[in-house]
């Protein structure tokens, strides 16, 4: 499917007979070759992997090896059964939701903001260091972040809360790690400070793609620069604004643009906060791989990856019926 | 130029599907090593035996376990075991903890495999070969004692390994002064006992007091830590005599969310986090050191954690602050119940493959003898150890807590093959410090019942995913009990905990193992 559009461009104008098929591939063998391998890569790691999908619906046990996956028996939806029936299932989906929607809610328009506000700089020093200093934390891995976090905020040692103390702001310590109710808002803070910076890069690349000549004549105008922003520069990111929204909702229950809903909910969890901290992912984790159940845990993702291609189809089909833009 | 073009191409592509392909073989290959190299080591075994030495055979070992520090067959005990037995060990130690189901799902099992986690699935006569009907056969001289073949007899009625970490009671009995067990224990901070008077603790209102003294006089002090993320409750559960998990009450296996004294238990722990002694945040640590800084850095009174913790806080805090401490008394309550339960850890399978049986159950025969157990776990007599002036533990001539001179002498690893917890605890033994002082009282203290050691589902059984699912709601309920603001509200929250395990398969779990529990009970006593 892919190679079409290269062949048809490739063919000689004027050429008086189609090629045979044999002979146009000879011809594009370079071209083919690059072709082959990223759908071989796609065939080994993403297709072939898929038939261990049927392990959801199998009494699948490790022992039994990659044969056991064909051979173990049918047990049918027990356990999508075992998962709805748990007593953490409402808990986990409203906050597997929660996470991923205030994270879309808010992490989205944070880099665009961010973008065009570094555009806006006029002075080259400045602008270079806010874009290093804002995109340094997307290289910094969760588990360092949750010790900066840590640091922070801890009751016994976070600086915060030391300040705030001696200040005679607060008397009692924040306890933003352990209070189940700022857990939503820790991970969407901290998640925003990580990698917010990371998407402005994109978003700076599709700024320095729109053509000067119309921020001339929007000033010829009389538009300032409020209106130039507005009238020029958002429409002019309008196509990487869909794709990266289409995206980000396609990925949504991992966390979004700015991901991560699995480490944090990991690594910024503990038992005080847990129910609001605990998600889909982390429940495979802890109930499936950790315990040897790979057909249960199987089980939990595939109901996750279900709502993940239907969120997908649905904000693509949106997107194109009201911006003209998607994926395909 | 065209042409050049094109020969490169097939030139990457010819390398990348070799790579793509040795990358295929290389996955199949992994597992027939093991049988093949079996081959060759067995020939020059035969070598051996013509150039008139002691008959040299070399099995292959699989060991289950991935931090196993020995990679291969090495060092002075390692030699002078071969030197007794005439047996070589071609070492492989496992990659990730799913290679032995992996090798028996494709039966390509070695000549000898030791495992702690499959030790149900490999005492299967298809994989193994049964102890009972090698030793008749081969070393009718090994006379085992029924209590461990009691402990390791599969529900076939035969045994197919002996596992280490477990003594008979006799040996406790003949041991008890160095062999010395430990359990849940709290560490204080000895200047602040003394410098309060040192009050007697021997009670649990004694205890309380003692908190509310600390946090009166020393406001900036936390006056309990608890070690995250175990060990947390273990002095408690202690007191009230009702410890997580089975509990043998009048002969029946009761889970210990339904006894009434593990509601108390929680209730108390509640308590002292409502009067302030405890710090919320503690429940959220994750790693022990989170709580051990806070011993060392002078924030913390009391350290819930184990036994040993009087003395491992205070050789660790040397480095660190230089506080001293001591252990409180092991009993507070008439009440008190310490248990072991242990039936044993690991334990090495003779496979169906095995190309020598009887110098297999032969070098087990050497390693579980006394002379062979303190070989292998201590090192040689005289060179590595001397045992000490007045009694039957060792005074070791090289630093026993460093693994990598362990390992160089290929001294205690090979110990924990086969053996007796006995000999491994009389190597810790340390005279006169406070730890020891307190364990002899737990050891004293402590009932043997080995009967709830056995009652351990099997793997991917039903009553594995029950259990392992109330474990889990636990772990994750279990701070709203202890962090609540009020009594009513603590026995609320325990009480929805109870309700949930039910909800899980709590009753059904219990029927299972009062069931297994009987069984248990007959295997051990025939």
């Amino acid at each position: 499917m892919k190679t079409n559009p290269a062949v048809q461009e490739n063919k000689p104008i004027g050429a008086a007979s189609k090629p045979s098929l044999g002979r146009q591939l000879r011809k594009q063998l370079t071209i083919q070759i690059f072709v082959w391998l990223g759908m071989a890569f796609l065939l080994v790691f993403s297709f072939t992997p898929m038939f261990g999908v049927i392990m959801a619906f199998k009494d699948y046990k490790i022992s039994t090896g990659i044969a056991g996956i064909f051979t173990s028996e049918w047990v049918g939806l027990k356990y999508f059964h075992e998962l709805v029936n748990d007593y953490r299932f409402p808990m986990l989906v409203r906050n597997t939701l929660a996470i991923s929607l205030l994270k879309l809610v808010f992490a989205f328009p944070v880099p665009i903001l961010l973008a065009i506000m570094i555009t806006e700089v006029k002075q080259a020093v400045i602008k270079r260091l806010v874009q290093t200093f804002s995109y340094l934390p997307h290289f910094i891995s969760w588990v360092v972040v949750v010790g900066i976090a840590y640091a922070f905020f801890s009751t016994e040692i976070g600086i915060i809360n030391h300040a705030l103390i001696t200040l005679g702001i607060i008397h009692e310590p924040l306890t933003v790690l352990t209070d189940p109710d700022s857990f939503w808002g820790l991970a969407v803070g901290t998640a925003v400070w990580k990698e917010a910076g990371w998407w402005t890069i994109i978003f700076l690349a599709a700024i320095a793609g729109i053509d000067p000549g119309l921020y001339e004549a929007a000033q010829l105008d009389g538009a300032g620069r409020l209106r130039r922003i507005w009238h020029v520069t958002l429409p002019g990111m309008r196509g990487p604004i869909v794709v990266v929204l289409i995206l980000s909702i396609g990925s949504m229950l991992g966390g979004g643009l700015v991901g991560s809903n699995f480490e944090q909910s990991m690594l910024l969890g503990n038992t005080i906060n847990n129910d609001k901290s605990q998600i889909i992912q982390t429940y495979a984790f802890n109930v499936g791989l950790a315990q040897g159940r790979f057909a249960f845990a199987t089980a939990i993702d595939l109901v996750q990856s279900i709502i993940a291609v239907f969120l997908i189809l649905t904000s693509n089909f949106i997107a194109k019926r009201v911006s003209g833009t998607g994926l395909y | 130029m065209r042409k050049v073009q094109k020969g490169s191409a097939w030139l990457i592509t010819a390398s990348l599907m070799v790579l793509l392909l040795s990358a295929c073989a290389g996955n199949n290959a992994t597992p027939n090593n093991g049988g093949n190299a079996g081959e060759t080591p067995a020939a020059s075994g035969n070598n051996g035996q013509t150039n008139g030495a002691p008959e040299q055979v070399t099995l292959d070992l699989f060991v289950d376990q991935t931090w196993w520090p020995m990679k291969d067959w090495s060092g002075a005990v390692a030699e002078e075991i071969t030197k007794q037995t005439g047996v070589n060990l071609n070492v492989t130690v496992a990659t990730d903890d799913k290679q032995l189901q992996v090798m028996i799902a494709s039966g390509d099992l070695p000549d000898l495999v030791v495992t702690s986690g499959q030790v149900k699935r490999m005492s299967d006569p298809d994989l193994s070969l049964a102890w009972n009907d090698l030793i008749a056969e081969y070393a009718p001289d090994w006379e085992l004692e029924q209590e461990r073949i009691g402990v390791n007899t599969a529900e076939d009625g035969n045994f197919y390994t002996i596992r280490n970490f477990f003594s008979t009671e006799a040996e406790w009995e003949e041991h008890k002064d160095t062999a010395l067990l430990y359990t849940g224990g709290i560490s204080v901070r000895q200047d602040i006992m003394e410098a309060l008077g040192n009050p007697e603790i021997a009670s649990l209102e004694d205890l309380t007091a003692l908190f509310q003294t600390v946090k009166d006089t020393y406001p900036d002090m936390i006056p309990l830590v608890l070690n995250p993320p175990n060990w947390h409750r273990a002095y408690f559960e202690q007191q009230f005599g009702a410890l997580s998990g089975f509990n043998d009450v009048n002969g029946q296996l009761v889970y210990s969310l339904n006894m009434p004294e593990y509601k108390d238990m929680y209730l108390y722990m509640n308590d002292l986090y409502r009067k302030g002694f405890i710090r919320a945040e503690n429940y959220a640590y994750k790693s022990e050191d989170q709580g051990k800084q806070l011993m060392f850095n002078g924030t913390g009174f009391a350290y819930s954690w184990t036994t040993q913790g009087s003395d491992q806080l205070t050789s660790a805090a040397k480095e660190q602050g230089g506080h001293t401490f001591v252990n409180l008394p092991v009993r507070l309550t008439d009440n008190l119940k310490i248990v072991n339960s242990a039936v044993g850890w690991q334990g090495v399978f003779i496979t169906k493959e095995n190309k020598n049986p009887e110098a297999s159950i032969k070098l087990m025969q050497f390693l579980q003898s006394d002379e062979g157990q303190k070989l292998a776990l201590w090192g040689i007599e005289g060179e590595h150890w001397d045992y000490a002036a007045d009694g039957d533990y060792p005074v070791f001539k090289y630093n026993t807590m460093d693994d990598a001179e362990r390992v160089a002498r290929g001294a205690f690893y090979w110990g924990l093959l086969i053996g007796s917890t006995t000999t491994e605890m009389r190597a810790l033994y340390e005279p006169d410090t406070d730890a020891t002082r307190t364990n002899k009282v737990v050891t004293d203290e402590t009932q043997f019942i080995p009967a709830i050691g056995l009652v351990a589902p099997d793997a991917d059984s039903d009553e594995q995913v029950v259990l392992t699912n109330i474990q889990e709601m636990i772990k994750s309920e279990e701070s709203k009990v202890l962090l609540a603001t009020s009594e009513e509200a603590a026995s609320a929250a325990y009480d929805a905990m109870v309700e949930q395990a039910n909800r899980i398969g709590l009753e059904r779990l219990e029927a299972w193992a009062n069931e297994r529990y009987e069984q248990a009970k007959a295997q051990l006593e025939s």
